[in-house]
Order: structure tokens, then sequence, then C-alpha cells
């Protein structure tokens, strides 16, 4: 995955649940949990449309007032952790 | 009423609850929340309880969280656990919702799903783990019981209410208006069914079932159930039956309402403008006088510390007996037998359980 890549999230075989600022999905198929921290649940909420992951990051840099270079980093770790699990549609 | 008359009058954990559910509702700001929690010194453990009794937990989570109220880190994570629990079973529940229905559909038992999860998805925009529930609820009709209690204990499902059923089926049916299964999965979570074939107990003296409020093709329809319906079957379910027992029942109906234009047939009419007085009192602070005897009742309940267990049920269900032919209803709705009775002593006759109720609801009234 690269910066030039659209990202949307894959919720079709997810149920979704906000916990205040978490989010809780059931993976239906393979029947596992995952919990996304608050950071992740805002990542996630962008991600409700298609987007390329650069603008994501500098929304991010914007909002949480972090290093770009620190929030690439985490983010493209975080963006293909939701890959491993299904829940990224990735173009 | 005003929220610092609740406070006062009751006290300040009842009316922080109230307050949640009005921020949720937005019949109050978020800052008026913020203030409240700020200026007051509120003993949070005895918050939870309070929304645990009222079922809300979930909803006053939403509001805390979301608004940024301050609360201390301990009580916020009370509510943390119980809500990511309750999402967790929620999922869970939905999976074995769906395969039970299918597998009934394939014993050609139909069954449409109905209140629990079902309502929270129509009313609660999508939010599984919203609204705080227990049970799976289906509708069924009762000439598939048989069938269908082979089918669930083949699933490994148990019920306390089979040895009734299939001993004096005929007053199980007159008697009750649905049928229950629990089991426990592989992780200890216990699974629990309603199958419902009528709306209200026959002692309620309610003339309307499911095919006259829901239609004709009432379990077979595969379109969701109505605003309009569901509204009819909660102002059953939690006016006629329940006597509005908790927040989360006026919560569902002020929901459920919102903007839109909902009726319910006459006979229902008292039952639904008991529950508005409740809303417009509790849920939206209303100072005007509204005089009404059963709802006076009702709010110093619903404002107490424990909610009315079995007699303040059974006292309700007298006072709106109106004729004396409901009032014998509602009596003997008291003396009939149920499964508990059946299970416990073993008659031929199912008359002679009618002997054994009294003692055991003396007992019970006793301990409430």
């Amino acid at each position: 995955m690269n910066l030039e890549n659209i990202v949307c999230r894959n919720e079709e075989k997810f149920m979704i649940s906000h916990l205040g600022d978490e989010v809780v999905l059931m993976d239906v198929q393979q029947g596992h949990y995952i919990n996304i921290n608050p950071v992740g649940s805002a990542i996630w909420n962008k991600l409700s449309t298609p987007l390329a992951v650069k603008d994501l990051i500098s929304s991010l840099v914007e909002e949480y007032g972090i290093s770009t270079g620190q929030c690439e980093d985490d983010t493209l770790k975080f963006l293909q952790k939701l890959q491993h699990h299904h829940m990224l549609n990735v173009q | 009423m005003q929220i610092e008359n609740i406070r006062l009058s009751y006290s300040t954990e009842i009316a922080c609850v109230i307050l949640c559910c009005r921020v949720f509702i937005k019949t109050a700001k978020a800052e008026e929340l913020e203030q409240f929690a700020v200026t007051h010194e509120i003993d949070w453990p005895e918050v939870y309880r309070l929304s645990a009794s009222h079922r809300v937990r979930p909803v006053v989570y939403h509001v805390l969280v979301n608004n940024k109220i301050p609360v201390p880190a301990t009580a916020l994570r009370q509510f943390y656990n119980y809500c990511h629990i309750q999402s967790v079973f929620a999922f869970e529940r939905r999976i074995e919702s769906a395969r039970i229905q299918k597998l009934l559909f394939q014993h050609q038992i139909p069954s449409r799903m109905y209140k629990g999860l079902d309502f929270t998805m129509t009313v609660y925009g999508d939010e599984i783990g919203m609204r705080e529930f227990t049970d799976m609820d289906m509708i069924v009709d009762q000439q598939h019981l048989p069938a269908l209690i082979e089918v669930m204990i083949a699933e490994g499902y148990t019920s306390n209410q089979l040895n009734y059923f299939r001993r004096f089926p005929k007053h199980f049916i007159k008697g009750k208006k649905d049928i229950c299964f629990e089991k426990r999965n592989a992780n200890g979570r216990l699974f629990c069914f309603e199958f419902h074939y009528r709306p209200t107990s026959i002692m309620l003296d309610m003339p309307l079932g499911f095919r006259e409020l829901l239609g004709k093709d009432y379990l077979t329809s595969t379109l969701p159930i109505t605003r309009q319906q569901y509204y009819r079957l909660m102002v059953i379910n939690h006016g006629m039956s329940d006597y509005y027992p908790n927040l989360r029942s006026l919560v569902d109906l002020e929901l459920l309402t919102g903007n839109h234009s909902l009726n319910v047939p006459q006979l229902l009419q008292r039952h639904e403008r008991l529950g508005k007085i409740l809303i417009n009192r509790l849920l939206k602070g209303s100072i005007a006088e509204d005089r009404n005897k059963n709802a006076d009742i009702l709010t110093k309940r619903l404002l107490k510390p424990i909610l009315p267990g079995f007699k303040g049920k059974m006292t309700m269900r007298i006072r709106f007996s109106t004729s004396p032919r409901s009032l014998r209803r509602a009596f003997h709705f008291i003396l009939l037998p149920n499964e508990t009775d059946i299970n416990t002593v073993s008659f031929r006759f199912f008359q002679m359980y009618y002997f054994i109720k009294p003692f055991r609801l003396l007992k019970r009234v006793l301990r409430d």
C-alpha cells in the first residue's frame, strides 16, 4: 500500500457497534471480534467514502497535530491491519 | 418535571440518568448535563445501578462519552465493560436468531423477528448495541408449537414450560402468550428465545392478535415491521402489559414516535395517553399539570431507587381494570397456574393447581 492508493472501508462481512469513541466489529463469517481504539475509529469513520491515503494522512496530521512522518507510519500500519482482516477496499 | 425538582425530591443520581435520556432524545442539551455533572456531587456507581435497572446503560454511556461529560474513569469503565459485552452479545444473538429462523423455515414453521434486535435496528438507527435487551423474540403461529419444540430441543435448547405444554396444551395456549427456550453457548452466554403466538396474555382482555395488528400476512411478509405497526405493538407491550416499567420503555416510544404521526386503536388509547404523560413529565420536562392518578403512581415508581416488582405490576393490573369482566380477568390472571406450579407438584387435573398458586403468590408478595 502506498500514499496514492484510494481506500474505503469494507463493511460487507461485518456487524458494527459504536461504543462511545470506539468501534466494535464482528466478522460474521469468521466469528471474530475486532475492537478499534478511538484514533483507529476516527480513521474508520473517515473511510466511509473512498479517500486517497495521502489525503487521509493530511487530515489526521491537521486534526491531531502530529508530525507527517509519524502519522504516515502509524496510518499505513493501521490500514495494512484493516486490509489483512478484509476490512478495507484498496484501489 | 424539572431536573432540579427531581433531584431535590428523589435523588441526584436519578436526575442524572433522566437528564442523560433527555440529551439522547434531544429534549435537553449536553451543556445542561455537563453543568449538572460539574455542580453536583454524583454517586456514579449509583448512576450505573439506576441505569441498569432502567435498562438504559448504553444510552447513558453514549451520552456521557460523546459529550465528554466529566465522569470518573472507573465509573466510565463500568459502563464501557457492560456496553462492550452487550454489543458482542448482540452480534452473537443476531447470528443465532437468523440461524434459528432459517432452521424453522426449513421445517415449514414460518416465523418473524419482533421486538429485541429487530426493534433496535428499526428505531435506534442500526446501532445494535444501543438498546438493552435479553431475549430474542419471534412471532409464530400456535399451531406450529409442537413442531417448533422438536426443532428447538434438537438444537440443544431447554424450556421449563415443556411439562406444562405437554400435559395441558390447551390450558397452555389459552393462558400463555409465548413459549420460551434457552441455551448457553460455548462461551457460557445464555441465549433466550421467546416465541410469541399472541401479543399479550389472554387475561388482559385484548381482542387484537398479531393478524389484526400486522395484517393477514403477519408471518410470511418479507417487509420489515413498520413504525406504525411497532407503535401499536409497543403500546401493548410496554404500556398495556408492563405499565411502562422503566425509562427504556419511554425512550423506545419517544424514539419510535419522533415526528411521525402514529396512532393506536381505541382500546389502546388510554395506555398510549399514559405513556405520553410519562414521556412529557420525565423525558420532556413538561411542567404543565396533566392530572392522571395512574400516571402519578407510575411517575413516582420510575423515580424511586427500586423499581416495582411483581406486586407493583399486579396492583396496576387491577387498577387498570375498567369493568367487572376485566377485573375478573385480572384476578384470574393472578391465580392462573403457570409452569412453576406445574413443575413443583404433579396433579392430574389442571384445576387442582389453582389451589396451590395462592400460597406461592403470597410467599412472593411477602418477599417483594
